[in-house]
């Protein structure tokens, strides 16, 4: 029985080293609350629409700000060079206004 | 231990018998879930943080329009638009882009108006090393422009767009890097030097933010403004989150198509083993009916066979997964995240976990591996064992 | 007579209706009976091996009854026919039906696996079956690594673990030299002097030219020419 024992161990600990990165996981976003409302906050006060993760273009920026709505305006689905240019999808919310 | 905990140990011996072959189905397995649970897990910390994050964004923005394109937005619009019922405080942003050609980045320039008492709480921020710009001349600047200019607090921030337009800036605050996924690229400045420096016209805007003073009326008061201004853009909040929310899954999807080669080859390999199984394990199969084992012990013994490997690999997969993502910064995902972006925040992803997630990758790959060992199977379990006899 | 299992009027059809049907075992009636040798004689593809599979519940007939210790088997579900193979019989395959890759105490131990036995009770009646055939010394070699002779053994013993009332062995010197049939035939005849009942497939002279051979039973086509009880 030594190998089922082997076995059950290795989940065991596995199970476990998983629960444990679920607990810190869960207490990391609890202790960062007050570290989060101060990004709200930031925000907030500095009136901010967008995260500033791709800064290739304007629609890759501020997504949320670039001209989806207007005609041949940045159209995210137009052929164009930049890599996350196919990642940022058409707004479909616009159109279904 | 009994007849149910021996089956269990005959798996093991079973399986440890092709050590090789099965270590590397498990290792690739492993890996795969790894990659999988990757992609999920830093998507969904990704979306839930700006969703978190960018709820406290303006109610209401309004862009003017003309001639079908984004313009600078008249400040004359306010005293009309302070006129709809239901608005609350409008206050104009200033804002653009500028390239850097030393760096090969674009930063976005914010202004913060200090002579105006509405746009006083800009002073509050706290996720800054220094302050925001009080007075002409001073600026505050994203980590990631800190970084890539080499340069620190109460240094000189120079900027050009030709003689006319230049602006020489002393660095009065660095936003921290805990920040970065709202603050990177940003270079804050004063109102009249951001104005100067883009050679705006005085009597306009970037835009214009509104306060909607009962959220429910929002789109109503959107409608008013249109109606007022049918040239203009509103974008409400709701907007703004549910692009993101598509962004994230879209970019999600994305990268996962991009490891379809390897889902694919792992859905060949369930598909072959699902579709039939080799003489030798026929032949075993056989051996163990007629030796006495009973079908459904062969079916357990299948059963253990495919959840041993399929069980290990998946929480193997997620550890490395979890390591990956929240503890390396997701490095091996990153240059597929990052496009050309010059200035990609370096940030520790909140840890926002969702279990549904783990449990749909949970019935998507290790149920139907098990399946796929129990199911060929099935009918050599069930024929008779007088075939082993010749 | 005191008979362990009664074959009536047994047939065995494989292919049924095909074009290629063969009829192994075709009216065959038997009796085994308890604590004797028998053995099942005849030419190759006289349906000896079939009729062996048929007697120790290993498939079902196409017709008749098979009546092992007083009940009638050939109906029963496959369930219940797996239980009486497992508690009746011990089998020794004529190509030995090992599990390769496995020691040689794993190998005689897997009858027992999924079966309520305690742990310890299967390993001590393992080792003393081992004991008994000269085996101990090889007790955790893989059984790859075993001798012809050796493996031959380690069948038997595989087939004893359950602790079977009837052994049935297909060709059991069919690998063996005269020496090892002979050592085989020595282990044979041992176990029916504790009281176990043998029934033997074969058509080597070597064994059914025995003087202590009780039982044989003459096959030819899959029908049974000669049947005599000795
Ligand atoms: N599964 C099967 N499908 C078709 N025909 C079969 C099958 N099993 C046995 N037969 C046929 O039944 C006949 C009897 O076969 P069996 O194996 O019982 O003979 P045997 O007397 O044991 O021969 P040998 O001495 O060569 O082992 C043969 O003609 C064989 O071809
Ligand atoms: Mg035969």
């Amino acid at each position: 029985m030594l190998k089922t024992k082997l076995f059950a161990a290795f989940i065991v600990i596995e199970a476990a080293a998983l629960a444990a990165l679920y607990v810190s996981s869960v207490s990391t976003v609890h202790l960062k609350e007050p570290e989060m409302a101060l990004k709200g906050s930031l925000v907030r006060v500095m009136k901010l629409t967008d995260v500033a993760f791709w800064t290739e273009a304007r629609y890759t920026r501020h997504p949320s700000q670039a001209d989806f709505f207007t005609a041949f305006q940045d159209f995210p689905m137009s052929v164009d060079h930049f890599p996350a240019g196919s990642i940022v999808p058409p707004s479909q919310i616009h159109g279904a206004q | 231990m009994r007849g149910h905990g021996r089956i269990i140990e005959y798996a093991l011996s079973s399986l440890s018998r092709r050590k090789l072959k099965n270590l590397s189905v498990a290792a690739i397995f492993s890996i795969l879930i790894a990659v999988l649970s990757s992609i999920l897990f830093l998507m969904h910390a990704y979306k839930t943080e700006t969703l978190k994050l960018l709820d406290s964004s303006p109610e209401i923005i309004l862009q003017n329009m003309s001639a079908g394109r984004h313009e600078l937005i008249p400040l004359e619009y306010i005293s009309t638009l302070s006129g709809i019922a239901g608005v609350g405080k409008i206050v104009p942003r200033y804002w653009g882009y500028y390239y850097d050609s030393l760096t090969s980045a674009n930063y976005t320039l914010m202004a913060v108006d200090a002579d105006d008492a509405s746009d006083k709480n800009k002073q509050d921020v706290k996720l800054i090393n220094g302050r925001i710009p009080q007075t002409v001349g001073e600026c505050a600047i994203g980590s990631g422009v800190a970084a890539i200019r080499q340069i620190g607090l109460n240094d000189d921030f120079f900027m050009t767009l030709g003689t006319e337009q230049n602006v020489n800036l002393k660095i009065v605050g660095i936003f921290t890097s805990n920040s970065a996924i709202v603050t990177n690229d940003l270079v804050v400045l004063t109102k009249n030097d951001l104005v100067k420096f883009f050679n705006m016209p005085v009597d306009k805007a970037t835009d214009i933010t509104i306060e909607v003073n009962n959220p429910s009326e929002v789109t109503t008061v959107a409608r008013k403004i249109r109606r007022a201004y049918p040239d203009s853009r509103p974008i409400l909040k709701i907007e703004l989150t549910r692009t993101y929310d598509n962004i994230f899954n879209w970019r999600g999807g994305i990268v996962l198509t991009m490891f379809f080669g390897a889902i694919a080859a792992f859905m060949i390999f369930v598909w072959d083993k699902a579709t039939g199984i080799n003489a030798r394990e026929r032949q075993e199969i056989g051996i163990l009916k007629a030796i006495g084992w009973e079908t459904s012990d062969v079916l357990q013994l299948k059963f253990w066979e495919g959840t041993i490997v399929s069980l290990s690999s998946f929480l193997t997969g997620l550890i490395l997964a979890y390591a990956h993502v929240f503890y390396f910064n997701a490095q091996f995902l990153a240059p597929v995240l990052k496009g050309w972006s010059v200035l990609f925040p370096k940030f520790q992803p909140m840890p926002y976990i969702d279990l549904y997630q783990i449990f749909v990758l949970f019935f998507l790959t290790v149920v139907p591996y098990v399946a796929a060992s129990i199911v060929p199977s099935w009918k050599a379990a069930t024929s008779d064992p007088d075939a082993v006899m010749r | 007579m005191d008979a362990v299992i009664r074959a009536e009027d047994v047939s065995k059809v494989f292919n049924a209706g095909l074009a290629d049907e063969v009829r192994a075992v075709a009216g065959v009636s038997v009796e085994i009976p308890r604590g004797r040798i028998t053995v099942l004689k005849g030419p190759s593809g006289s349906g000896k091996t079939t009729l062996l599979g048929l007697i120790g519940c290993m498939s079902r007939p196409t017709e008749g009854k098979i009546i092992v210790e007083g009940k009638d088997v050939a109906k029963l579900p496959e369930r219940f026919l797996t239980n009486v193979r497992r508690k009746t019989f011990g089998f020794i395959f004529q190509h030995f039906n090992l599990i390769r890759g496995l020691t040689v105490s794993e190998n005689v131990m897997l009858p027992l696996y999924p079966t309520d036995i305690d742990s310890k009770q299967m390993q001590q009646r393992m080792e003393e079956i081992l004991g008994k055939l000269d085996l101990t010394a090889k007790l955790n070699v893989k059984i790859e690594k075993l001798s012809g002779g050796q493996q031959q053994r380690a069948a038997i013993a595989r087939a004893l673990i359950n602790e079977p009332a009837v052994v049935l062995a297909d060709e059991p010197t069919a690998h063996l030299d005269t020496k090892l049939s002979g050592d085989l035939l020595n282990i044979i005849t041992a176990l029916n002097k504790e009281g176990k009942t043998i029934v033997i497939a074969t058509h080597d002279p070597l064994i059914y030219e025995k003087p202590y051979i009780d039982n044989i039973i003459e096959m030819r086509d899959g029908a049974v020419k000669e049947a005599a009880l000795l």
